[in-house]
């Protein structure tokens, strides 16, 4: 990969991964920003032997280990159940992305991982497999088992269709 | 027939049940005449595998099963785009029997997240700029282009009288003191080690030899090498200028190690030839005219030195306009320490730098000083060679540490003047 085409790459998945970073980080943007940018790093560091198609398996899959390692770390410490939900708005869009926002927060960390990709990149079981190491079979339980534990949140929290 | 010598067979048969009647009547009779195999056998009975310690966990071999409800699994298949024609079907014949699975397919269709319009905050720092490879060799060749320049436009081949070449006898000093790297702030620093290809008019002719007080004999080489090689070129005597008082001594670029292959000029004993206007101080010759040739001469042989003993670092080009004012970037250095030490700047004297002739490497170095950044950031900047730093050295007197560690990824760059530490990381 040329500087070029790694600036290139930072045009286009920097935002994208920060996104996911925010989410997998429980809306702490400034780790977010960190695991970022060490991610990138990581890339330029190999930006010779990563060709530019890959730089985005290459990006997710190192901030999925970052994330994973820093989980490692400082397991128990994260914000689990500390939204209330009293700050939630009564609009029903807006409360009920709020409420996936705090379901996701419970979701084990795998599941979460797995969901975002699905839903915020848009890949397939293989992909994301390739990415944290799953099998796709493995992929696909856990996007499933993340689906109905969302749903069953936001059922316990009063939303109905 | 079973006996003492093969009875174990036997017994292993038995157990394995692989022995007729007949031979297991033969086996009961053996044991009643050997009642003290009986526990033998017994025992052999009780040793046995227990297949439940070996078992495989086939659960983490099988594909993990999706353990759902049968309408929750199929749902999320939808959502998933997982669904089969026949799970299609199957599940549109559940929604039609019931509003339940409506309502519940509704809800599924919710828990799809959706990206936040976020954007990341610094996107530009993550972003590289093209290195530009500055090669050292190619700066080497030039430098020695110019270096040639300027030793046919100093050296005479015939002296001013018109003679042969000559060079001069110098007058000698009871002992030379040892060769000191770096600077002579000329007139009155006593232990530089000259060169010399300067002529005088009317001396010896070639060969020249010098006598040292010692009585040794240092064959100087000749002229043509002389030409060969990067040479400071010393005045003749009656040229050398007394220097005036008020004159701030200059500050002469010189190597940082004096080349093994330099000629020396042993100053030889005896008074000095006619016209030399020698100097009080003993064996020292002023480089007042010869400033240039010494200081660009000095400058090029580190450059060539360094080309041949650093490695290469990817270091962006530095342009130095002949006519950029030294002034100014004294004054950006100045401004600059001031920024970095908050508040307790040294004094300016401790900058002023007599820039007489083409101090380059001083202008270089100030240059690049003014381009630093504060500590430990990792804007790329250029990398100060040795030989800058040494002029701030001499001209400054603040310690000056250079130091390049370079692994296979990154390549850091620490550069000390005296409390002012600057460091650049490069990342490969």
């Amino acid at each position: 990969m040329t500087v070029e085409e790694y600036n290139r790459t930072v045009d286009l998945w920097a935002d994208r991964l920060y996104r996911f970073a925010v989410k997998l980080c429980k809306q702490d943007e400034h780790l977010a920003r960190d695991f970022v940018q060490e991610a990138f790093l990581r890339l330029w560091q190999r930006h010779k032997d990563v060709q530019a198609p890959a730089a985005r398996a290459y990006l997710f899959t190192s901030i999925n280990r970052l994330l994973i390692d820093h989980w490692r770390k400082h397991r128990r410490m994260d914000l689990y159940d500390t939204v209330p939900d009293q700050n939630i708005t009564e609009d029903p869009a807006a409360r009920t992305s709020k409420l996936l926002d705090v379901a996701l927060t419970q979701l084990p960390d795998i599941q979460r991982i797995v969901v975002l990709l699905r839903d915020y990149e848009s890949l397939t079981y293989a992909e994301i497999g390739q990415m944290t190491g799953l099998s796709e079979a493995q992929v696909k339980v856990y996007i499933y088992r993340a689906r109905r534990a969302l749903k069953n949140f936001l059922t316990a929290k009063g939303i109905s269709a | 027939m079973i006996n003492e010598q093969n009875y174990e067979a036997w017994f292993l048969d038995f157990l394995e049940g692989r022995l007729s009647e007949a031979r297991q009547q033969a086996l009961q009779d053996f044991l009643a005449r050997h009642p003290h195999l009986r526990d033998e056998l017994e025992q052999m009975q009780m040793i046995y595998l227990e297949p439940e310690l070996h078992r495989i966990p086939k659960d983490d071999l099988k594909a993990p099963a999706i353990e759902l409800p049968l309408l929750d699994r199929l749902l999320i298949a939808e959502l998933e785009g997982d669904l089969t024609p026949r799970e299609r079907r199957r599940l549109q014949a559940l929604m039609q029997r019931s509003p339940v699975v409506s309502r519940t397919r509704r809800l599924y269709q919710m828990v799809r997240l959706h990206p936040e319009d976020l954007s990341f905050p610094a996107k530009d720092r993550l972003k590289r700029r093209p290195v530009l490879r500055f090669n050292y060799k190619v700066y080497a060749a030039a430098a020695a282009l110019v270096l040639a320049a300027v030793l046919l436009f100093l050296w005479r081949p015939f002296g001013p009288g018109g003679s042969a070449p000559a060079v001069a006898h110098v007058p000698a000093v009871e002992q030379l003191p040892p060769v000191k790297p770096g600077f002579s702030d000329a007139p009155n620093s006593p232990g530089t080690t000259l060169s010399a290809t300067g002529g005088v008019a009317g001396a010896d002719s070639l060969p020249v030899h010098s006598r040292t007080s010692s009585g040794g004999v240092v064959v100087s080489p000749g002229l043509a090498d002389e030409v060969k090689r990067p040479v400071h070129r010393v005045p003749p005597f009656h040229e050398a200028p007394v220097p005036s008082p008020d004159r701030t001594p200059a500050v002469v670029m010189a190597p940082a190690h004096t080349p093994a292959t330099s000629p020396r000029v042993t100053l030889p004993s005896g008074s000095p030839k006619e016209g030399g206007a020698r100097t009080p101080h003993t064996g020292i010759t002023h480089l007042a005219r010869a400033q240039p040739a010494q200081t660009l001469s000095s400058l090029t042989e580190e450059a060539a030195q360094m080309a041949l003993t650093e490695t290469a670092l990817p270091v962006e080009p530095v342009v130095f306009p002949p006519s950029e004012d030294d002034s100014a970037l004294l004054e950006a250095f100045a401004q600059r320490h001031r920024q970095t030490t908050a508040g307790n700047p040294l004094p300016q004297r401790d900058f002023r730098v007599e820039n007489e002739g083409e101090n380059t490497g001083l202008r270089k170095a100030f240059r690049l000083l003014s381009l630093l950044p504060p500590v430990n950031s990792q804007s790329p900047v250029a990398a100060l060679p040795k030989v800058a730093l040494a002029a701030i050295e001499t001209t400054t007197g603040l310690p000056t540490q250079f130091k390049r560690v370079q692994t296979e990824d990154v390549a850091r760059l620490h550069v000390r003047i005296g409390p002012i530490a600057f460091s650049r990381v490069t990342y490969k």
